[in-house]
């Protein structure tokens, strides 16, 4: 993707991309294809319009493709990172706390989805 | 005509491990009334953040190491992420690439080498209850005080070959962790039965729970397959459940339709690295496991391998043998009428020993009076089949409200005297040698003495007067 | 140059002695808060007043007067305050009122701090500008622009107020440095895992931080001080606090890389900065190409995994949005109401970081990006085996228009952070300072320490200021 300068007034706007070959010589090895984003939105509970597809693939085409598809030039073997500090051997001992009671973990919920005690929830069997 | 069909069975098991609160948060593992037992942790309250609870790490370290597994000193948990009513983040803390421990292996009776692919620790959902019964009911209502309560999966290659090797398996499975006393008691395992055959696709039949039902399960589901097969169907990989009432399997869903769990490291959660000083407590804090015992039984109370090896595969009724001989010499007595008549009476009437109330003291004077002579083997049989299913008193009250024991009102000596004086000729044989007569001799005596003698003591006492 | 009166440790010096002057300053802010043309430039989110009168009430009768006695804090909406809503600037989390106060809370409420409302953000973070939200701040140097984001609310009151005042902001990918940075003030992101998150409304776990914002370093510093420190409730936090020793800075490095993306009025503004520097320290020139090239992708990849696994529980049970189950399968429930209340920019993000981490796509870009992370993190610590400090432009560009920001697709949105993701990757500390005016508008200069060397950069931000 080339830098794209917009001007807007008296400052100059320019968002740089840059590519380090100045035009893309690669081909990013995942297809990006509108069945693919409408998987993945299913998979995760969301129900896109079509209206929103035709938004969301040219956009997340983009970011796989020119962005997250970047990494396919450079090797690693290095570990991954967990977090970007080293932490290890967190734990606790074997201890009850006094936790909250039933009222309180009730208390987020509404009114529509608490029954005697319980938390109300959508069946399971189709 | 034999069958010919190989068959390929491997188990997931899941149990609860016996800590006192739960695995990533401080809540107590006991509670009854709903949702009491629960925190921002295990509700999944935005912001609140897991902190693992060490000794469930530990019990998944001494189950390994029970199952002959390799212990990996270096872990982390990962998040399996699946969209269900029961999860209260729509994920599920586990482990997915590197578990607490795998590539172990048990021994079934049969000497059969059954391998354990890993077992690692993950946390449990919820609790559903559908109010107006599974099928019917138009919305869940949720307990969340299971959320969050420390699991343990262990999974087995796919080595068993038919549905009792299952079975008996996951007796061996229960056993040891019963030994190792991690286990939260009154829960059940629950099971994943995996079963193909000559080489084709597996079906995995989801949550059953108890060994029963697993040698069930799994014999209904072997028998549609080769049915299916038989009528030339294939069979694709998918999922079924398990109907206890009825005894068959039923589809539940397609291998396409599964989700793609998309697992990522926690990132809430750290690296674990298990030390040398741990890894060292943990394997001395060990107890003595069944195989372990059963070896020792025999080298120390000269037990056969079959007695000691019941006696180790039951931990109810190896601690009763424990309780027994703790007080008593005559260990093989006492292992005799625990793996015979005990067993044999709780078989006959479907029974299991938790169901009843056999107490060791009760059991130990019986012990004694067999030892001493005191009653013969046919009436011990009987006391006990009393004890456990008749009026339910103890053995030697029993005998002694019956007339059964061999007091001192029964004169063994004369009798003895009367029979030796009568048959010379045994006598004389026996003196030169020949042992059939002794036995014959002893026969006259239990006879006289209407089998209110035990037959060693008989021997014994005739020995004495002939030599 | 900053006059010591008009610091926060000033004004608790007098505060202690005379309580009158914490009611006159709370007068103050809250006025400006209930002002309706304040009302418009939408920096608050949430504010309870009979919640803050009960706390000025207790605070009166308090015996211990800790180092913010008097402080009004305003609190990024993501961080939980007991009983109090916290929706991350979302809608799907709409009347969730936390049982518990978050670490930060708790700390600052013990040194006498007086919370004081929820500061709006773009929705769970996600955003440059502040934008993704019902509620968009406004910047105050000029209302048709942007705070920054994700920050925003909190940069945007931190800047316009005219009373002591401090904020509790939070960074994952820059979000404190670029609303610092667009609003003229400091922000300071600490190394990751100095501040506990624990109560933090989670956007990506590995990089989220949370961390202080303050019309100069020595509010922000004093602020960062209270709400660090370890806190057993958190997995990820670190026992040891930031280093004690000697704070000295002899030689600084300019990340020339950084430079190419930006504006170039921006580029002057800093470099002549930095040019003044130079006759207190040795300014040399460094270039990080791998970070240059590869940070935006590491970080976005692994972010939106994080972020989609954390968005997961957001599914109407429980708390936040909830509607009616009545006869619904899981799937249709769930869907209907994610579909509703999440934003674009959520569905985008939750996709991305889904695919990313699907079978057949883990290896390639969830795994590769962790480990790629590891390089990045090395290539810094390299640099820092010769420089004390690094330092780079914030943002590429001074606030944007509203109607500029609308005109770019999300990854330009993206792009934006070139800066400011690099040491967010990996966890290193670093501020935002002002480093001028461009037609009235501020350019941020931000310097980058490595890990837990915060105080390297409070001498630095004296230095500059």
């Amino acid at each position: 993707m080339d830098s794209k300068p917009l001007y807007f007034g008296k400052i100059v706007f320019a968002v740089y991309y840059k590519n380090p070959f100045g035009v893309v010589l690669f081909m990013a090895k995942v297809e990006v294809t509108k069945e693919l984003i409408a998987k993945v939105a299913k998979n995760a509970r969301l129900n896109l319009t079509d209206a929103e597809l035709e938004r969301f693939v040219p956009q997340i085409k983009e970011i796989i493709v020119d962005s997250f598809s970047k990494l396919d030039e450079i090797d690693a073997k290095e570990e991954p990172s967990f977090q970007p500090v080293a932490i290890s051997n967190r734990m606790r001992k074997d201890e009850v706390k006094k936790g909250i009671t039933q009222e309180e973990a009730l208390k987020n919920a509404s009114a529509k989805l608490r029954e005697n005690g319980y938390f109300k929830g959508p069946k399971v069997m189709k | 005509m034999s069958d010919e069909t190989t068959v390929m069975i491997g188990l997931e098991i899941h149990a609860s491990l016996n800590t006192k609160s739960k695995l990533f948060c401080a809540c107590a593992t006991d509670s009854t009334l709903p949702n009491s037992s629960c925190c921002p942790i295990c509700l999944g309250h935005p912001g609140s953040k897991p902190v693992l609870n060490e000794k469930a790490v530990e019990f998944a370290t001494k189950i390994g190491l029970a199952l002959n597994c390799k212990i990996n000193e270096d872990f982390f948990f990962s998040r399996k992420t699946y969209f269900y009513p029961d999860m209260a983040s729509n994920y599920q803390i586990t482990q997915y690439e590197i578990p607490v421990a795998e590539n172990g292996f048990v021994f079934l009776n049969s000497g059969k080498k059954v391998g354990i692919k890993r077992a690692h620790i993950e946390w449990d959902p919820a609790a559903l209850v559908h109010p107006s019964g599974m099928g019917k009911s138009s919305y869940v209502l949720i307990d969340y005080n299971r959320s969050g309560m420390p699991l343990i999966e262990i999974v087995t290659q796919p080595d068993l070959s038919t549905p009792a090797e299952a079975r008996e398996f996951m007796n061996l499975l229960e056993n040891v962790l019963g030994y190792l006393q991690v286990l939260k008691p009154d829960t059940t395992l629950k099971v994943d039965c995996n079963i193909s055959i000559n080489g084709g696709e597996r079906t995995e039949i989801k949550n059953v729970s108890g060994f029963a039902a697993v040698e069930k399960a799994l014999t209904f589901e072997l028998a549609r397959q080769k049915q299916e097969v038989k009528r030339g169907n294939k069979i694709e990989q998918h999922t079924r459940a398990f109907n206890a009432e009825t005894g068959t399997t039923v589809e539940l869903r397609k291998k396409e339709t599964e989700a793609d769990y998309g697992y990522i490291f926690d990132p809430d959660l750290v690296k674990v690295t298990l030390s040398k000083e741990f890894l060292t407590k943990i394997k001395i804090e060990l107890p003595e496991l069944p195989e372990q015992k059963a070896k020792r039984l025999q080298e120390q109370y000269k037990l056969s391998e079959y007695d000691a090896r019941v006696l180790c595969s039951d931990l109810v009724l190896g601690k009763l043998f424990d309780s027994i001989v703790s007080k008593s010499a005559d260990a093989i007595t006492a292992a005799r009428l625990l793996t015979r008549e005990v067993l044999a009476v709780l078989n006959h009437d479907s029974l299991s020993l938790s169901d009843v109330d056999v107490k060791a003291e009760d059991l130990l004077e019986l012990v004694q009076l067999l030892s001493s002579g005191k009653v013969s083997d046919k009436n011990a049989k009987q006391s006990v089949i009393n004890y456990i299913s008749g009026d339910k008193s103890s053995p030697k009250v029993f005998l002694e409200k019956n007339n059964l024991l061999i007091s001192a009102t029964v004169d063994l000596d004369s009798i003895i005297n009367k029979v030796i004086n009568a048959n010379r000729k045994a006598v004389v044989d026996y003196a030169g040698g020949n042992e059939k007569s002794l036995n014959f001799l002893a026969g006259l005596v239990m006879r006289e003495a209407k089998g209110t003698v035990s037959p060693k003591i008989v021997l014994e006492e005739l020995k004495k007067k002939l030599s | 140059m900053v006059k010591r009166e008009e610091t926060i440790a000033f004004f608790v010096e007098q505060a202690k002695n005379d309580f009158s002057l914490v009611e006159k300053n709370l007068a103050g802010v809250i006025s400006e808060i209930k002002n309706s043309n304040m009302k418009k430039l939408n920096y608050i989110e949430e504010f309870d007043a009979a919640d803050v009168l009960r706390q000025v009430a207790e605070l009166k009768k308090a015996k211990y007067k800790g180092k913010l006695f008097g402080v009004p804090v305003t609190v990024k909406d993501a961080i939980c305050v007991k009983g109090i809503e916290s929706k991350a600037g979302s809608k799907i989390l709409k009347g969730y009122k936390p049982l518990f106060d978050a670490n930060v809370i708790e700390r600052a409420r013990a040194e006498g701090a007086i919370i004081l409302a929820k500061t709006t953000q773009d929705e769970f973070g996600f955003g440059t500008f502040a934008t993704h939200t019902e509620k968009v701040p406004k910047n105050p140097f000029d209302n048709e622009r942007s705070c920054g984001g994700s920050s925003g609310g909190a940069a945007g009151f931190t800047a316009f107020t005219k009373n002591f005042h401090v904020a509790i902001g939070e960074s994952t990918g820059g979000s404190i440095a670029a609303p610092a940075s667009f609003c003229g003030i400091v922000g300071i992101t600490p190394t990751y895992g100095l501040v506990s998150r624990y109560g933090l409304i989670d956007y990506a776990n590995s990089l989220d931080k949370i961390g202080a914002i303050g019309k100069n370093a020595e509010d922000a510093a004093l602020l960062l001080e209270v709400i660090a420190g370890y806190d057993a409730r958190d997995s990820t936090s670190l026992e040891n606090g930031f280093k004690k020793e000697d704070a000295t800075i002899k030689r600084l490095a300019v990340i020339k890389d950084f430079f190419e993306g930006c504006d170039e009025e921006v580029k002057k503004v800093v470099q002549k900065k930095i040019s003044e520097l130079r006759k207190f320290y040795e300014v040399e020139e460094v270039s990080l190409p791998l970070n240059v090239k590869y940070a935006l992708a590491a970080y976005y990849i692994i972010a939106t995994c994080e972020a989609s696994t954390n968005l997961a529980k957001l599914s109407g049970l429980r708390y936040g949005a909830q509607g009616d189950v009545g006869g619904k399968h899981f799937d249709e429930y769930f869907s209907e109401i994610r579909s509703r209340e999440f934003s674009d920019e959520a569905k985008r993000r939750i996709i991305l970081g889904t695919f990313a981490r699907m079978s057949g796509y883990r290896d390639a870009y969830y795994l590769k990006a962790m480990r790629v992370r590891t390089k990045l993190i090395n290539e810094f610590n390299n640099a820092f085996k010769r420089y004390d400090l690094l330092l780079n432009p914030t943002m590429p560009v001074v606030a944007p228009k509203f109607c500029e920001i609308e005109e770019l697709t999300p990854l330009q949105n993206f792009a934006m952070d070139l800066c400011t993701v690099p040491a967010n990757l990996a966890g290193l500390p670093h501020i935002s300072v002002n480093a001028g005016f461009i037609n009235g508008l501020p350019v941020g200069l931000m310097a980058i320490a490595p890990h837990l060397q915060e105080r390297r950069l409070y001498s630095f931000a004296k230095v500059m200021e």
